[in-house]
């Protein structure tokens, strides 16, 4: 197993040379392949997100949904998509556990 | 003494008379029984009446009694759990068409600990469905119909504690048990002018209650003044090993001295801006007299997205607490219509957006904590408005306001908060304040409310036309 950097990028690993560097699968292979071969996408818009991820949903599902219904979970998923969109810009460090409940599990010492 | 003196006393007022033998725990029994029929029916905020056991029980407090057994401020006390909650042999629709024939049969951990006091259940109270956790954005969204407003029979209570608020503002139950995810228990007390505590998380066991939300679920008392919270929340409160959540910390509110003055407050600042004028005049009126009962500052809520924290927690919690429910697509069954398909956007909900969210929450609590931790409470509005007309969508009333983000502060770190009435509104309906406090800290805030309830003169107000006199 290489030894990798938090970025994927093959560590020393006794010095042994990772066989696998460059290969797709491999950290610095992948990242490779996204800067050579494909240009990484920008992020969809929230609403197409949200479009998409219902088709899902509905699929998921497998429950007919009437029209209104459909409408209803396109609003919510857009909600859900637009908040989670507004958590990430959030800066948040590696170290930072999520507080699982608030009781006397949770880290009520902090 | 005349049956309409007892509607609305206090728990310590019933309580000396149970004592002194003017009346007996079967006598309150009957009483409020009959209340329940007659005035908690017509205001859709009764799920099912148990008035066999409440009499066995009520039986059993008055031989106790008169044995010298006396179990302590609710001994004899009737009461009402709001129908989230598991009583063997009785219904628990969880107010929700498709669980309308459901009877678990064990007790949960709060009505135990209340049979243990000696309190009577008189019965189960009404809940909108599923507690709102599908979404809903009309007041019929329960079994039992809209519940109605005592202080305007046109106008809703608030949810989803609606049969608790109603029936214990009406004077149909000296107090009740309802359950809070997202302000279910503050809320409806702020639309009917009663007081709604929602203790620290972990404070109050919730085996046996339905799960919504398990990180934000509480159960709590809704009474009629702070001072019968207090005694209820003593009743209810402690470790539970079948709740993991639970707190090992003991709560007592007896037996020690209580304040009545110095209070430090931190009002929050922005939070009356944009509400109704007559909630921010009542709210500016509650902030003087905490003026005059010691310190007032003002305090700003740190920036955090409470609102999108929130959501994204209780869309996962909620979708993985009725996966089954609705993989099996029952939703649909649900009497709201928003309620289809809402929760099923939770399938959609990445597990890194969950537990970003939960990594978030745990900033929010280090900064809420801080502020809150040097204050014997932080204080806001309640809602922006006063209650609502009961045949009428609310949606949208309540998501964008400031107050609501003050509640989701509470909310999300568990924080204890009570909603205090602070006078009538808009048509004559009332208006409230919420007191949030530093974790454990319930007391300072139950003495901080007791002490603006002195001020106000909200105890002695009732919703007119529920005295038995004033109905006959």
């Amino acid at each position: 197993m290489p030894v990798t950097s938090a970025a994927g990028v093959p560590g020393p690993a006794g010095g042994v040379p990772d066989p696998n560097a460059g290969l797709p699968g491999s950290g610095a292979g992948r990242e490779r392949l996204q800067a050579a071969d494909r240009p990484i996408p920008a992020p969809a818009p929230a609403a197409e997100i949200a479009a998409q991820t219902t088709r899902l949903v509905t699929l998921c599902h497998g429950a007919e949904l009437s029209a209104a219904d459909q409408g209803e979970l396109e609003r919510t998923v857009l909600a859900q998509v637009e908040a989670a969109l507004v958590l990430r810009r959030y800066p948040l460090l590696n170290s930072d556990e999520p507080m699982l409940g608030a009781g006397p599990e949770a880290g009520w010492a902090l | 003494m005349r049956p309409a003196d007892l509607a609305f006393r206090s728990i310590g007022e019933l309580g000396a008379l149970l004592r002194s033998g003017e009346v007996t725990s079967a006598g309150l029994t009957d009483y409020f029984l009959g209340r329940l029929e007659t005035v908690g029916r017509p205001l859709n905020a009764v799920s099912a009446i148990m008035a066999d056991s409440a009499r066995q029980e009520a039986a059993l407090a008055d031989a106790q009694l008169a044995r010298g057994l006396d179990r302590g401020p609710l001994h004899g006390i009737p009461y009402g759990l709001k129908d989230i909650i598991a009583v063997p042999g009785a219904p628990t629709t969880w107010g929700a068409v498709p669980f309308s024939g459901q009877v678990l049969n064990y007790e949960a951990a709060v009505g135990e600990r209340l049979r243990n006091a000696g309190a009577v259940l008189l019965g189960k109270l009404a809940t909108v469905e599923l507690a709102g956790g599908m979404g809903y954005a009309d007041p019929d969204a329960s079994l039992t119909g809209p519940a109605l407003n005592p202080w305007d029979t046109r106008t809703w209570t608030g949810g989803s504690s609606s049969g608790p608020a109603a029936a214990t503002a009406a004077g149909a139950v000296p107090f009740s048990i309802g359950s809070d995810t997202g302000g279910s228990i503050v809320m409806p007390a702020a639309w009917t002018g009663i007081t709604g505590l929602r203790a620290t998380h972990g404070r109050v066991s919730r085996h046996g209650a339905m799960a919504l939300s398990w990180s934000f679920d509480r159960l709590g008392p809704m009474c009629r003044s702070a001072a019968d919270c207090g005694l209820v929340l003593e009743a209810i409160a402690g470790h539970d090993p079948r709740d993991p959540s639970s707190l090992r910390e003991p709560y007592r509110y007896r037996g020690r001295p209580a304040r009545r003055d110095n209070f430090r407050i931190g009002v929050v600042t922005g939070s009356p801006d944009g509400v109704q004028d007559e909630v921010q005049a009542n709210f500016e009126s509650a902030v003087a007299i905490f003026r005059e009962l010691g310190t007032v500052e003002e305090v700003e809520l740190p920036d955090f997205p409470y609102a999108e924290v929130a959501d994204i927690i209780m869309t996962a919690e909620i979708g993985a607490a009725f996966d089954e429910f609705l993989d099996a697509g029952r939703a649909s069954e649900l009497t709201a219509a928003k309620a289809h398909a809402h929760r099923l956007a939770a399938l959609a909900l990445p597990a890194r957006d969950y537990l970003r969210a939960q990594r978030i929450r745990r900033h929010i609590f280090a900064a809420l904590d801080d502020l809150a931790r040097p204050f014997d409470a932080l204080a806001a509005p309640m809602l922006g408005t006063v209650a609502t007309p009961a045949d009428r969508s609310f949606a949208g009333l309540l998501s964008s306001s400031y107050p609501q983000l003050v509640n989701l502060a509470s909310v999300i770190t568990g924080m204890p908060a009570i909603s205090v009435p602070t006078g009538r509104g808009r048509d004559g309906l009332p208006t409230a304040v919420q007191l949030l406090g530093a974790r454990l800290g319930e007391n300072r805030l139950l003495d901080a409310a007791s002490a603006l309830e002195a001020r106000t003169g909200w105890l002695g107000q009732r919703p007119p036309g529920f005295l038995d006199d004033e109905a006959a």
